[in-house]
C-alpha cells in the first residue's frame, strides 16, 4: 500500500506548498482511526494525538482537526458558532478549511456535506449524507463529580454513573430541577454517559436517532467521541422527571417562529436595557433565514 | 526542494533576529511583554519595563523585580478614585448577549490575528501592537521617571490631558455613558457582593492575613499572568456555566489632588483591561449567578478574564472550600500553558446559546418554586414546555 498515492502526494504534484487540508497525513490518519473507534463504541471517549492548531486550544481545535481529517475537495463545509455562520472565529475556521482543502463553503444547511458547529445542532434536519462535527470543551461528563480522569474512566468501564445520578438527585431535591443548562449529560445506547458539548437542552432532545453521524472533537482534552446514525441518545434523567427544553418568552422577532431555540439579546439601545427586555431571536441563523424566505 | 528553501529562510530569520536583538536593542519594542511586566509589577511605565526586560535578558520575573525595586523607593502619591467619565473605552465585548446596550466594539482583536509563524522579512511587518492607541512621548518616560515621582513617570504633561485629546478620540464612549451588561441580569438571583471598601494599597506593604474583597482584588491584579490563568482554568473546568458578561479595554485618566488648590489634576493615562464574568452559583438555595470582577493594568485580556473568574468563584457559595487535589490530572492540567490560555481566553467567544440555556433553567427554577408553592405541589415542570421538539 505504500506506493499508492495519498491525497498529500497528489496535492504536492499540483504545487501546493502545504499539506492537503493543513494537517499532515500521519495526524489525519490518527484522527480517522480514533473516529472509527469512536463510531464503533458510541459515546465512548477515544484519545487522539491532538495537535497545536492555528486556533487556540478551546477555540474549536478539536472540531477543526476532525473536519480537516474528513474533508475532501468535493465537500461543502459549513461552520457555525452558536448557530451563527458569521461569527469571526467560525468564519476564520471555515476559510482555513476551504483554503487548505479546496472544498466549497456554504452557510446553507442543506448544501453542506460537513457541518462543524459550536454549541448548536442545526435546526433544519440533517440527512444521512451529511456529517455533523461538534466542538467539545469538556468531553468528560463526570468532570464536576469525579475530578480524576483515571477514576472517571473506571466509572465508565463499569457503567457506574452513581456520582452523576447523585448529583442529579441533589439538584432535584434542592432545586426541583437540574441546575445544568447547556452541556446536559446523555446516556448513549442506554449505557455510556457522554457530554453532548454545551448544546442547549433543546438540542439534547434532538440528538438521538438521527440519520447522520455526529462526531465530537475535544482538542484541548485530546479526545473524540461519536454517535453513528440512528443511535439512541437519552438525557440522564429520572423516569418521572423528563428533561424539558428551554422556554422563550416571545416568538423570534425576525421569523416569528415559536418552536425554534431562541435567545434574548441584550438589546442594542439603552432604552431596551431600561425596559429589561431585548428582542428574542432564533439562534440558528440559517434556519431563521429559511423560515423567513419560505414561510 | 521546497523544504530546503524554507529551511534557508528560517535559518536566515533566526540569524536576523539574533543580530537584530544585539544591534537594535533601543528600537526593539515588544509592547505586550512590556505590558505584562508593568501589570505584574503594578506600575505603569512601559519604557522602563522595556529597559528592565533588556537588562534582565528577557527574564520576565527578573524584569518585574527590577521594576518593583526601582519603584519601591520613589515617592508615592495617592490617586483619586477613577471617575467613570475618565474611562475611555477602546474595545468592549460580551459573550453573554449578541447585542448589548451601548454596543459591542471589537476594536483591535488580538485573538483573531493569524496564529501561523511568518518567515518573511520581519522588518517589513509591524510587531503585534496592544489595542491601546495611547502613545507615550519617549522623552517623557524612562529618563523623567528616574527623577520624578511614581505617577508622573507616565505622562508629565498630564495637566493638558482632557477628554478631547484622548486616545480613542472625542467620539469614543466613556464608562459613564455605557451601561453595565450585568444590569441585564434582572430576574435571576445574583450572589450578594460582600461589603466593599476602598481596600488596602498593596504598594504600601503587606496588609495582614485576611483581606476584604477590594484588597484581595488589588493584590491579585498584580498576580503572575501564567499563575492566574492556571488557577482560572482550574475554576473554569469545574463550573457548569461561565460567560463573560462584559470585557473592556480602556484608557483611564488618573487624577491626584493638586498639592495647593486641592483640585483633581490629570497626571497620567493608563490602559486598563476590565472583565466581568458570570458563573453559576447557588443563591439562597436557588440556581443563580455570581458576578466576578477583575481588572489589570495594560490590555492583556487573559489577566482580567482570569481575575474575574477567580473573583466569581470566591463569591459563588463555598466552592473554593472544596479541597484542591494535587493529583496527576490536576497538575498536568494546571501546567499546560497553551491549553489553559486558550481555554480561559475562549470566554471571549460568543456563548449566547449556552448562556440562554442556563438563564432559562435558572428562571425555571425560580418560577417553578413559586408555582409549586401556589399550586401546593411540586410539579414545577408542567409549566414550561414552550419549546417543542422541532423534527
Amino acid at each position: 500500500m505504500s506506493d499508492a498515492p495519498t491525497v498529500a502526494s497528489l496535492a504536492a504534484e499540483h504545487g501546493q506548498s502545504e499539506a492537503y487540508a493543513y494537517l499532515d497525513e500521519r495526524t489525519k490518519r490518527n484522527v480517522r482511526r480514533a473516529l472509527l473507534k469512536a463510531l464503533a463504541i458510541p459515546g465512548w471517549q477515544i484519545p487522539f494525538d491532538s495537535r497545536e492548531m492555528p486556533v487556540a486550544r478551546g477555540w474549536g481545535s478539536g472540531g477543526l482537526q476532525v473536519t480537516l481529517s474528513l474533508v475532501g475537495p468535493t465537500d461543502t463545509v459549513k461552520v457555525i458558532d452558536q448557530g451563527d455562520d458569521s461569527s469571526a472565529n467560525a468564519s476564520s475556521m471555515r476559510s482555513l478549511i476551504s483554503r487548505t482543502s479546496g472544498c466549497a463553503e456554504t452557510t446553507v444547511t442543506e448544501e453542506a456535506t460537513i457541518i462543524q458547529s459550536r454549541h448548536r445542532i442545526p435546526e433544519i434536519p440533517l440527512r444521512g449524507d451529511q456529517v455533523l462535527v461538534l466542538q467539545v470543551p469538556h468531553p468528560e461528563p463526570l468532570r464536576r463529580v469525579v475530578t480524576n480522569d483515571a477514576v472517571a474512566l473506571e466509572h465508565h468501564a463499569e457503567r457506574d454513573y452513581t456520582p452523576a445520578w447523585l448529583d442529579l438527585y441533589d439538584d432535584e431535591a434542592r432545586h426541583g430541577a437540574p441546575r445544568t443548562g447547556a452541556d446536559y449529560p446523555v446516556l448513549v445506547e442506554g449505557t455510556t454517559l457522554m457530554s453532548p458539548s454545551p448544546i442547549p437542552r433543546y438540542d439534547v432532545l434532538r440528538l438521538g436517532n438521527r440519520p447522520h453521524a455526529t462526531l465530537l472533537g475535544a482538542g484541548r482534552r485530546a479526545r473524540v467521541a461519536a454517535l453513528p446514525p440512528f443511535t439512541s441518545v437519552e438525557p440522564l434523567v429520572f423516569d418521572d422527571r423528563p428533561l424539558l427544553a428551554e422556554s422563550a418568552a416571545e416568538p423570534c422577532i425576525r421569523c416569528g417562529s415559536i418552536d425554534s431555540y431562541r435567545v434574548q439579546s441584550g438589546g442594542r439601545y439603552q432604552l431596551a436595557a431600561e425596559a429589561g427586555n431585548g428582542p428574542w431571536c432564533c439562534s440558528d441563523v440559517d434556519a431563521c433565514r429559511t423560515r423567513r424566505n419560505d414561510p | 526542494m521546497y523544504a530546503t528553501m524554507k529551511e534557508t529562510d528560517s535559518v536566515a530569520a533566526a540569524r536576523a533576529f539574533a543580530e537584530y536583538g544585539a544591534q537594535g536593542a533601543e528600537h526593539a519594542r515588544l509592547p505586550i511583554l512590556e505590558e505584562q511586566i508593568c501589570a505584574e509589577a503594578g506600575i505603569w511605565a512601559p519604557e522602563v519595563a522595556g529597559r528592565a526586560a533588556r537588562q534582565a535578558g528577557g527574564d520576565i520575573p527578573r524584569a518585574v523585580a527590577l521594576l518593583k525595586v526601582w519603584a519601591a523607593a520613589l515617592p508615592h502619591v495617592a490617586a483619586l478614585p477613577v471617575e467613570p467619565a475618565d474611562v475611555c473605552i477602546l474595545r468592549r465585548l460580551s459573550s453573554a448577549y449578541s447585542e448589548i446596550p451601548g454596543g459591542q466594539w471589537l476594536g483591535v482583536a488580538p485573538e483573531l490575528a493569524s496564529r501561523l509563524l511568518d518567515w518573511s522579512d520581519e522588518s517589513a511587518h509591524p510587531v503585534a501592537e496592544a489595542p491601546r492607541r495611547h502613545q507615550h512621548e519617549p522623552e517623557h518616560s524612562a529618563s523623567d521617571g528616574e527623577t520624578g515621582g511614581l505617577i508622573s513617570a507616565g505622562a508629565s504633561d498630564g495637566e493638558t490631558a482632557n477628554t478631547a485629546e484622548r486616545a480613542g478620540g472625542a467620539d469614543a464612549p466613556t464608562r459613564a455613558e455605557t451601561p453595565r451588561v450585568r444590569s441585564l441580569l434582572r430576574d435571576v438571583p445574583v450572589a450578594a457582593v460582600p461589603e466593599d471598601s476602598d481596600g488596602h494599597d498593596p504598594a504600601l506593604g503587606s496588609p495582614g492575613v485576611s483581606h476584604d474583597r477590594a484588597t484581595r482584588t488589588g493584590i491579585m491584579a498584580r498576580g503572575e499572568t501564567a499563575s492566574l490563568v492556571a488557577f482560572a482554568a482550574l475554576v473554569l473546568g469545574r463550573r457548569r456555566e461561565a460567560v463573560l458578561a462584559e470585557m473592556t479595554t480602556a484608557d483611564v485618566t488618573v487624577r491626584v489632588r493638586h498639592p495647593r488648590t486641592g483640585r483633581p489634576c490629570a497626571v497620567a493615562e493608563v490602559p486598563i483591561v476590565e472583565a466581568e464574568a458570570v458563573i453559576d452559583a447557588e443563591v439562597e438555595g436557588r440556581a443563580g449567578f455570581a458576578i466576578g470582577w477583575g481588572a489589570s493594568l495594560g490590555s492583556i485580556e487573559r489577566r482580567a478574564i482570569s481575575l474575574a473568574l477567580l473573583d466569581g468563584a470566591m463569591q459563588a457559595d463555598g466552592d473554593l472550600e472544596e479541597p484542591l487535589m494535587l493529583d496527576e490530572p490536576t497538575l498536568l492540567g494546571a501546567t499546560d500553558g497553551s491549553a489553559n490560555n486558550g481555554f480561559v481566553e475562549h470566554l471571549r467567544l460568543p456563548h449566547h446559546a449556552s448562556f440562554g440555556s442556563y438563564l432559562s433553567q435558572a428562571r425555571t427554577d425560580r418560577n417553578g418554586e413559586s408555582q409549586a408553592k401556589a399550586d401546593g405541589h411540586g410539579e414545577s415542570q408542567a409549566k414550561v414546555d414552550g419549546n417543542g421538539e422541532m423534527t
